[in-house]
């Protein structure tokens, strides 16, 4: 077992990184072990980048420890580069985080500068100055690298840096200048973001944090107004938003809600959220000491023209459905609100799927073509199907006949009427599994109820006792 | 405007319901509805006293928002409990197909408890874009309690959007619905040329609170080459053993012997 991190006060005591423990335990008796949890630390960064978010959307872990945030156009929200920085290590440390931080022209400059020098604001232009005096290894190179660059005696970037390239890269690998070239900023790099960046965000913080849910509420209000202007001009409705509330103590609760529509209207934003906000959050936020900062942003935008008359109010009408839609994806999820999609198959359970209204194209979902009974003759498939078909007890009168009575959940039925086989061939090659041929009955017991019930297999053919399903319920 | 009342007051005489009120043709259920028809722009509740009677049930409300699709345009919003789903299944889009209602028409929410459906029952009645609005709960749930009914009952008159609420397997409990139905399925009569197999849809349907009129049983079928209901001789029992003799038949039944004078009629109304 080996030494993975440590603090400061550890550090202070000799103990290092890579130690065997047992070698750290005689050096200091007392001290405290906890063993490393690789997961739980993911998760921790992950929540602390939840948290960052509240400088910019743009934010990339840097495992194991670190976060990288891209500031660019931010920092003017915080009073500056150094404002924001100073604000961010702040708050970290306020949580109990021991955290160093960097801003820097590049991403391989500010990591250098947080990891391997003091820190703080690297001037612009100054990152090849600042860089220079700094350990080889602060041009994020493999341990293997930064040893092998070691043994020749190349130990600062400025040892790297003045030698000649072409070199470098067939001894080094390709790796070693592309870094270089990186943290000098002559080679662009751009940072992953955790979360995809929002197509447009509106926010407001407060100076001190609320707790009341009115002044979140007004915020949210405010929020989707500015939101909804922004929208009007680009000629664009909201496809997906999300509604993040940062705790001051660093929680972050977000929500995101999704409509079957662009949407535009600051209302319709706001009551949607609401819906969700009642649902997701199991009917009460917990602001704790408050909230700091309320976020709306549209994560997905689609084209929404100008509202246009309709002399017939089909318009109206279809909008007023669409609404609702979204009113009821709100609480139940989209997908719980269903359209039924037509399919192209004789095996019932799958003549239909239930596809998300908000997703369904109306054109896919016509039932014109769909078989249906000839005149006179009754219908031939039931109102209901059950989940699954239920296994029935039978007792049948000839091998390929009806069967004369069945029971059915505990019930025993007498069939009175029967009509049938329906004969059903099983689709393997859309189920992937093998089937039986199915043969289906319409049956009618003494009181009425009608049945749809089949015979799994063909006797002798498929199997030797076939068994018998009670699958739909007819009108 | 005096020659629109003439007009409205000719339809009602002609037999049509008023505008806000729905008649399925057979007269033996209009008959109990004195103001001309089971009234739309209020909280209908259809209950099945076995939940076995599913199909009936789902068969009898394709009937009921294939006449009121005559009336108003848009979908039907369909909420069931997902109790009811596992208990008695879905209502199959090809079955409906074969019912004559097209599934097109058909927007549904499968919501977790009957709260839930009486939430989304009652978003529904907020959009005039539908043509009605179906809630399916199992049993008799704690949270459709009079408060709730009444709260439906007086939303359903605001918004004019019929609400046809249906409890699987419940019994028969106050409320402040306008109308109460219960349907079972009835024996159905044999069609000609199809041999020994089950016939048309055929439900006997009790109404057991009637806010404009009188309470009764009515026997009827559904005809889906029509689209329409039309009333239905009590079966006599079939050539078989078993069927015990109708006995709880309505003391009325027997004069609605007489079948399809009224399914023509009907056809212009409903089919369109």
């Amino acid at each position: 077992m080996r030494v993975s991190a440590v603090d400061e006060a550890a550090r202070g005591l000799g103990i290092k990184v890579g130690m065997g423990l047992a070698d750290a335990r005689a050096m200091v008796p007392s001290l405290a072990v906890d063993e490393a949890d690789e997961a739980a630390d993911a998760g921790l960064l992950a929540a602390v980048a939840d948290w960052a978010d509240r400088y910019t959307p743009l934010v990339g872990l840097d495992p194991p420890d670190g976060l990288i945030l891209d500031i660019t156009g931010c920092a003017h929200l915080f009073g500056g580069e150094a404002a924001l920085l100073a604000d961010c290590l702040e708050r970290l440390e306020g949580q109990g985080f021991a955290a160093r931080g960097a801003v820097a022209g590049t991403v391989g400059a500010a990591w250098a500068a947080a990891r391997f020098d003091r820190g703080g604001v690297v001037a612009e232009g100054l990152e090849a100055e600042r860089l220079m005096p700094l350990p080889i290894a602060a041009l994020r190179l493999s341990a293997e690298t930064v040893a092998a660059l070691a043994r020749v005696g190349l130990k600062t970037v400025a040892d790297v840096a003045g030698q000649p390239r072409a070199p470098l890269t067939a001894r080094f690998g390709p790796d070693l200048v592309r870094r270089l070239d990186q943290a000098l900023g002559r080679l662009g790099e751009s940072i992953t973001p955790r979360l995809p960046a929002p197509l447009a965000i509106a926010e407001r913080r407060f100076a001190e944090p609320v707790s009341r849910l009115d002044d979140v509420e007004a915020a949210v209000v405010s929020l989707a107004a500015s939101l909804a202007a922004g929208l009007d001009g680009r000629g664009e409705g909201a496809r997906l938003l999300e509604l993040s509330l940062f705790r001051a103590d660093g929680h972050v609760t977000r929500v995101e809600v999704g409509t079957a529509r662009p949407i535009r209207d600051p209302s319709s934003m706001v009551s949607l959220i609401g819906e969700r906000l009642a649902t997701r959050v199991g009917g009460g936020l917990d602001p704790g000491y408050g909230y700091d900062l309320v976020r709306l942003s549209v994560l997905l935008a689609a084209r929404l023209d100008g509202a246009q008359m309709d002399l017939s109010g089909e318009t109206d009408r279809t909008a007023d459905v669409e609404r609702l839609v979204d009113r009821l994806g709100a609480r139940f999820g989209l997908a719980a609100v269903t359209r039924a999609l037509p399919l192209d198959s004789h095996v019932p359970e799958l003549t239909a799927a239930l596809v998300p209204a908000a997703a369904a194209a109306e054109k896919a979902l016509s039932w014109a073509a769909a078989p249906r009974p000839d005149f006179g003759e009754p219908p031939r498939f039931p109102a209901r199907l059950l989940a699954e078909p239920e296994p029935v007890e039978t007792v049948a009168g000839v091998p390929d006949g009806p069967p004369l009575r069945f029971r059915w959940r505990r019930v025993l039925y007498d069939v009175m009427r029967a009509e049938g086989p329906e004969r059903i061939a099983p689709e393997w090659w859309k189920t992937g599994e093998p089937g039986f041929t199915r043969d289906y009955f319409r049956v009618e017991d003494a009181e009425g109820r009608r049945f749809w019930m089949f015979r799994d297999g063909l006797y002798g053919r498929e199997v030797d006792q076939p068994r018998w399903y009670l699958h739909g319920l007819f009108a | 405007m005096e020659g629109r009342i003439e007009a409205a007051a000719r339809l009602e005489k002609a037999g049509g319901a008023g505008p806000g009120r729905l008649t399925l043709g057979v007269p033996a259920f209009d008959g109990l509805f004195s103001k001309g028809g089971l009234p739309l722009a209020a909280l209908t509740e259809i209950r099945t006293a076995e939940t076995r009677a599913a199909g009936a049930l789902a068969g009898f409300l394709a009937g009921l928002a294939v006449a009121v699709g005559a009336r108003r345009r848009g979908p039907v919003l369909w909420v069931r409990e997902a109790r009811v789903a596992y208990e008695a299944g879905r209502p199959a889009p090809l079955g409906l197909v074969h019912l004559g209602f097209d599934p097109a028409r058909l927007l549904q929410v499968e919501a977790r408890d009957a709260a839930d459906v009486l939430w989304a029952v009652e978003e529904g009645l907020g959009c005039a874009g539908l043509s009605a609005v179906v809630g399916e709960v199992q049993g008799l749930p704690k949270a459709l309690d009079l408060t709730a009914s009444r709260r439906l009952a007086l939303r359903a008159r605001e918004s004019g959007v019929p609400v046809f609420l249906a409890a699987l397997g419940a019994a028969e409990a106050a409320s402040a619905a306008a109308t109460r139905l219960s349907v079972r399925p009835s024996l159905s009569m044999p069609i000609e040329g199809y041999g020994s197999g089950p016939g048309l849809p055929a439900f006997s349907v009790t109404v057991e609170k009637n806010r404009d009129g009188r309470t009764g049983v009515a026997e009827m079928e559904w005809s889906h080459d029509d689209r329409c209901f039309r009333a239905a001789a009590p079966r006599l029992p079939l050539p078989q053993p078993v069927v015990a003799a109708a006995g709880d038949r309505p003391a009325g039944a027997d004069a609605m012997g007489a079948v399809v004078a009224f399914a023509g009629g009907r056809r212009r109304t409903a089919g369109g």
